[in-house]
């Protein structure tokens, strides 16, 4: 669906991301320095579980970019990749600074990609828990 | 936009100027409010950046949903673009309105740029085989997870190179402010 389909999509969409937004400011203040890490991880926990469940529930059209639209304001890319400079820009050499700004891209994606399979997988066990 | 670096944070990098340090941890509601409007106008201007990338069909989701080169455009743009605005608000003499770096760098810029997409992108290879055992090899799936990986790294190390930029961009441009040159 795009954002001509429906007129309630822009709304809910600019809604969600304010809400996205929101979670991932109060994240920061309460868990920091991990907020951003908390916030991207979160993130792809969200996208991967909407994804299966989502997709097979009626409105998916409507929900599910709705979802990914809070997904995408909860993590953050720009704010990953300043973290990974301020980190680099301490190291005395420069092997030390691509090292430091390495292992901030690597924690960050590695947590990301496992949340997002494992979103997936307990979204597509809700859909049809075993009995 | 969460910062690198707060005073009372154990993080590296210099202090920062924006709003998101506070011994005490609490949220203050309008500022919440002002990372809310940010957060509603960052992701509108992904949808508009796709639009523009992928024509305004683009669908927000599904297999026809805003293209790969969008994603990366939007992510190294707004990386480039918060780096100029720290490097901005670092150097500048006064500091900056809370309100305008919360609404500016943690909404508008922190939602613009997608980090949930690339992990889908690295995922979505595993997931396929998940809801459809059997179908897919391991050969089929390590070679997805190699072709996202390489791109991933690609776009991370492109996205630290705009923020670098950015920055540079930002601080030289605060040092050259004549109001702060005049104070020196």
């Amino acid at each position: 669906m795009t954002l001509l389909d429906s007129p309630a999509l822009l709304p809910a969409t600019a809604l969600a991301g304010a809400c996205g937004a929101m979670l991932r400011f109060a994240l920061d203040r309460w868990l920091s320095p991990r907020g951003v890490l908390a916030a991207n991880v979160l993130a792809a926990l969200v996208l991967g579980a909407a994804v299966p469940l989502l997709s097979a529930l009626p409105h998916a059209p409507f929900t599910l970019p709705v979802a990914a639209t809070f997904a995408l304001a909860l993590g953050t890319f720009s704010t990953l990749a300043l973290q990974a400079v301020d980190a680099a820009a301490d190291a005395g050499t420069r092997k030390a600074a691509l090292a430091r700004a390495a292992r901030i891209w690597a924690l960050h994606l590695g947590l990301g990609v496992v949340a997002f399979v494992v979103g997936f997988w307990v979204g597509a066990w809700a859909l049809e828990p075993p009995l | 936009m969460a910062e690198p670096a707060r005073p009372g944070a154990t993080g590296p990098g210099p202090a920062s100027p924006f709003p998101t340090a506070s011994p005490h941890r609490r949220l203050p509601g309008p500022l919440v409010l002002w990372v809310g409007l940010g957060g509603a106008l960052g992701v509108l201007l992904n949808a508009g950046t796709h639009a523009l990338l992928d024509g305004p069909g683009a669908a927000l989701f599904g297999p026809a949903a805003g293209s790969t080169p969008a994603m990366v455009v939007a992510n190294l743009l707004g990386a480039f673009l918060l780096g100029l605005l720290n490097g901005r608000a670092r150097t500048s003499r006064a500091p900056w309105d809370e309100r305008v770096t919360a609404a500016l760098g943690t909404g508008v810029l922190g939602a613009y740029t997608s980090f949930s997409a690339l992990a889908a992108l690295l995922g979505t290879p595993v997931t396929a085989a998940l809801s459809a055992p059997g179908t897919a090899s391991a050969e089929r799936i390590l070679g997805g997870l190699g072709a996202g990986l390489l791109l991933v790294a690609a776009v991370a190390a492109a996205g630290t190179l705009c923020a670098w930029a950015g920055l540079r961009a930002g601080s030289r441009s605060g040092a050259a402010d004549p109001a702060r040159e005049a104070a020196r």
